[in-house]
């Protein structure tokens, strides 16, 4: 029985004839082709012989090759039925260096793969609309609509993916018009290269692989500034925080089996001095009732002040909203607020503030009975503690 | 591009359009009668033949009359002949273009 191995294809898939002069040549070396899966290319070991192999565009879906009939007028005039690779073509192999070639007009040949560049096309804008739809279902249109926030709380996945995207977008081009020019090359029968030499896929987009290198790295690196949790309470003893107990909203009290869910998350940012998040989830005593409540903290401290501003724009924009009960847009309208900037909103049941103060942004995100909007005065007073 | 270029008929397309001027015929007859017809200058292979069918198909220029076995054959539409009427009037035109310019 004859030894099979494989071959990574090394040239592109719509390169037609760059691939029927690479199996030609491997013909000559004894390896005759016997299977294809995708880039990987099966070859079967023989005795050395000038064979002649041809690729011949699918023409409409036929999953089991071409037709009886053309399989037959072709054998008739010396060309065998080989493999259909993929979508794309079928490979026919002439043993006979009388019979005619398999395309003897270059017009008609390079109009033959026209819908090989169409499928190439319709497989990859396919493709990049389920990756996309996938990328956005979650994060939306966040980039373009909070600009300065997506920059300065960069999700790392999203970003990762959104650039993975771009390069796909623009790697797709390059195949098309690569497609196209090679179109073109066949239908003018463009003098051939004298060489057999190839030059591997690798090679010939070195600069793109290096994009994708540095990509992954860059993504890998992330992982240097992963947010480091702790418990709420650990790092409240440290420093003052803008927590349920200082904000003075009612009696606080632990609510059971809730206590690992109160963290304080900070994060690593090279364009922030200070961000962090904190969740908590506690229970309040008061008018002889208890109540479930739950607080969320974000809190901006960019190193650059001309962010400062934008960055609470778009964070006013994606905790409390255009439509939603915006009051007090600037300092002092709140009561007992000395704000440079503050506004809050109600939805439903959630009371949502936002304040900046210099430098500093807080975001409060807060469930529960107690009057959030009664509480800037010591809000105030706890983000300039932490000067 | 290559899609221009076959908005004209290229020489195997014109042949393969005079191929059917007698009769009805199916591929391998069609290849069989370029050559002879051109003494072996014209030579058609089953890739661009049956690329040239399928063309001419879509845009009914020729149409299939009988399916036997795996054998199928093609008669040419009106549309057909006016395409290579109007091909050999073009041609026609270029050879007493260059014969006004008199002989090299």
């Amino acid at each position: 029985m004859s030894k099979e191995f494989f071959e990574r294809l090394p040239y592109e898939t719509a390169d037609i004839p760059e691939i029927e002069r690479w199996l030609d040549q491997m013909a000559l070396k004894g390896n005759f082709l016997s299977d294809t899966a995708g880039g990987y290319w099966y070859f079967r070991k023989g005795e050395p012989e000038a064979v002649r192999y041809r690729l011949d565009a699918v023409e409409k879906m036929d999953k089991v090759g071409p037709s009886g009939e053309k399989r037959a007028d072709y054998q008739a005039m010396g060309w065998s039925y080989v493999l259909t690779h993929g979508r794309y073509y079928h490979i026919f192999r002439s043993d006979n260096p009388m019979s005619e070639e398999l395309h003897t007009d270059k017009a008609v040949k390079s109009y033959s793969f026209r819908r090989l560049g169409r499928i190439l096309l319709c497989s990859n804008v396919l493709a990049l609309l389920v990756i996309g739809k996938a990328l956005f279902r979650d994060k939306g249109l966040d980039l373009f609509r909070y600009p300065v926030l997506s920059l300065m709380n960069p999700d790392q996945d999203y970003w990762f993916w959104l650039i993975a995207l771009f390069l796909w977008l623009y790697s797709m081009v390059l195949e098309y018009r690569g497609f196209r020019r090679i179109r073109r090359r066949m239908a003018e029968d463009a003098v051939e290269k004298p060489s057999l030499k190839f030059i591997p896929v690798w090679k010939k987009h070195w600069k793109g692989y290096c994009l994708l290198g540095l990509l992954l790295l860059s993504w890998a690196a992330g992982y240097l500034f992963w947010p480091q949790t702790k418990a709420l309470s650990e790092e409240a003893g440290i420093k003052r925080l803008p927590v349920l107990e200082e904000l003075n909203l009612g009696g606080v009290g632990a609510l059971a089996g809730k206590e690992e869910e109160n963290v304080y998350i900070s994060y690593r940012n090279l364009l922030m001095e200070d961000k962090y998040e904190i969740r908590e989830k506690q229970t309040i005593t008061g008018a002889g009732h208890n109540s479930d409540v739950s607080l969320t903290v974000y809190y901006y401290e960019p190193r650059s002040s001309f962010l400062v501003k934008p960055l609470y724009h778009d964070l006013v924009k994606r905790y409390i909203g255009t439509k939603a009960d915006v009051t007090g847009s600037t300092a002092g309208t709140l009561a007992g607020a000395g704000f440079d900037d503050c506004a809050f909103a109600v939805k439903k049941d959630r009371q949502v503030l936002a304040a900046r103060e210099g430098s500093r942004i807080v975001v409060l995100e807060y469930e529960g009975p107690g009057k959030l909007k009664d509480q800037t005065g010591i809000l105030l007073e706890l983000i300039k503690a932490g000067e | 591009m290559a899609k221009k270029t076959l908005e004209l008929l290229t020489e195997s397309m014109f042949y393969v359009l005079m191929s059917f001027m007698e009769q009805e015929r199916c591929g391998i007859e069609i290849a069989e009668f370029v050559k002879k017809k051109t003494d072996g200058r014209v030579k058609i292979g089953p890739g661009t033949l049956y690329t040239i069918l399928g063309k001419f198909e879509d845009e009914y220029f020729i149409t299939e009359t009988q399916v036997e076995g795996r054998k199928r054959t093609y008669r040419i539409t009106e549309k057909g002949l006016l395409a290579y009427r109007e091909e050999i009037s073009r041609l026609r035109q270029c050879i007493a273009d260059a014969e006004s310019e008199g002989r090299p």
